[in-house]
């Protein structure tokens, strides 16, 4: 009864506006989680690594928490650019129904001389990679001057289909996730974060992917995910293609307010490590 | 929740936010939009997490059997889930058709844990989350021949995110099914 009475305040006191339109498709269809071609938490296991010719682009571990990197952009070529453009414009709602050249970013480095390369990313264009999905909290509302905490959920995407004839399967490793919070704010981490309870963290903590406001008002964030991708014919090696592709998830809508008392959910007693205890 | 319970709280929180809102300043204050009458759908974390319970087992029930027919009749799934969802897990349905693959044995689930629920979204919509371990010990995968092709690398126990929305008829019905990349609490 408590934390219901003190969610009512908190609805009232920051205006509450939820998060609206947010949906995520399965990680790995249950057929493939069945018979074990996809392991939809896999991003930390030993598995995801490069087996295919290495020349660029070893997918980093991505997940978990801590070891923000933050600066792992050097490879975003001076010859990128790409086709990129839409993604989320306007409305709340994410996974955009086009086609991924038309809607996605891809960023190539280029090393276009090796001539083993066969595979490009307009040979993989139809294989789309479900979209991570951005989660903050507390949801929909920060207060200002304090920390509100964003963070994805989703991991590596193997998306099987046809490729040059032939049967394959393509691998999206999350890298990077590029968050624009929407007061003018940007930040590049190299971990997808996690919500405060997942790390033992008190509410309005600090994190690796965390982020103050300085002023009230209604936001809205971005996260575009930066995948790299291998891809294989039959049940051969993993090859990398070089380059990252960059992939829009949900927008979130948020209102900011001030606070000069704080109620939270459970007092001291009950939750010795809550946030101001 | 009683009647009597729920007008307290709306009470107390109409009362604390007129407090606070002669302390805020020049800073936006928003009412809320939410019919104040509307009670919400979970009065409790227990609630939710009982319906979640029962949600995701008539999820995993219904996906085996249609995973176990071979792919056919995914729209069976409908019923359990957005259509979101099972147009991605149509995906699977599809190349199971195409393979004469089907499964055998039941998906089970154990240590369902309560991330958050939303009394209230927009559309009236309330939203659950949780963790959970999905256990595959019991499920395999056949080809059209009777032979076993699960990889013998599988895990057999996942942890998961699970995103229930209340369905049209108040049913909580999957909204998103994700893999937990963080910490494996299911080992």
């Amino acid at each position: 009864m408590k934390k219901l009475v003190l969610a009512l305040v908190f609805m009232v006191v920051f205006g509450l506006t939820f998060l609206s339109g947010q949906t995520a498709r399965a990680a790995c269809a249950q057929d493939e989680i069945a018979d074990g071609s996809c392991n939809p938490s896999s991003v930390n296991d030993d598995d995801v690594s490069l087996e295919g010719d290495g020349s660029t682009d070893t997918p980093g571990g991505g997940g978990g928490s801590g070891s923000s990197s933050g600066g792992s952009g050097g490879d975003q070529g001076e010859n990128g650019g790409g086709s990129g453009g839409g993604g989320t414009s306007g409305d709340d709602d994410n996974a955009p129904d086009c086609d991924m050249r038309e809607c996605f970013e891809v960023i190539n480095p280029g090393d276009p001389g090796d001539p083993a390369r066969r595979v490009t990313w307009s040979d993989i264009a139809r294989f789309r990679p479900a979209p991570e999905v951005d989660h903050m909290e507390p949801n929909g509302w920060m207060v200002v001057g304090l920390e509100t905490n964003f963070y994805a959920t989703g991991g590596v995407r193997i998306v099987p289909g046809e490729l040059l004839g032939s049967d394959a399967a393509v691998r999206f490793t999350p890298v990077r996730w590029n968050w624009a919070y929407g007061d003018g704010a940007s930040s590049t981490e190299g971990t997808r974060g996690a919500p405060w309870r997942a790390n033992n963290d008190r509410e309005f903590d600090e994190t690796a992917t965390s982020h103050v406001y300085q002023r009230a008002g209604t936001y809205y964030i971005d996260l575009v995910v930066d995948y790299t991708a291998e891809y294989r014919f039959g049940s051969g090696p993993w090859v990398s293609i070089d380059g990252v592709l960059s992939v829009p998830t949900n927008r979130l809508r948020a209102t900011a307010g001030s606070a000069q008392t704080l109620l939270f959910e459970q007092d001291c007693s009950e939750n010795p490590g809550g946030a101001g205890c | 929740m009683s009647q009597l319970t729920f007008r307290l709280a709306a009470a107390f929180a109409a009362a604390t936010a007129l407090l606070l809102a002669g302390c805020a300043g020049d800073d936006p204050i928003v009412l809320p939009g939410p019919d104040p009458t509307t009670a919400p759908v979970f009065a409790t974390d227990e609630d939710a997490l009982a319906a979640a319970e029962v949600a995701y087992g008539e999820y995993l029930r219904v996906i085996d059997q249609i995973l176990a027919d071979g792919g056919k009749d995914g729209d069976r799934l409908l019923e359990v889930a957005t259509p979101e969802v099972v147009e991605f897990e149509q995906t699977g349905f599809d190349r199971m058709l195409d393979s004469g693959r089907r499964s055998d044995g039941q998906t089970k689930f154990d240590s369902m844990k309560l991330q958050q629920f939303d009394t209230a979204v927009q559309d009236g919509k309330s939203i659950v989350v949780v963790y959970v371990c999905q256990d595959l010990s019991e499920v395999d995968v056949l080809d059209a021949t009777g032979k076993s092709v699960v990889d013998p690398d599988r895990k057999s126990r996942i942890p998961f995110e699970v995103t229930f929305n209340q369905g049209s008829d108040r049913a909580s019905i999957v909204a998103a099914s994700d893999g937990w990349t963080g910490e494996d609490f299911c080992s």
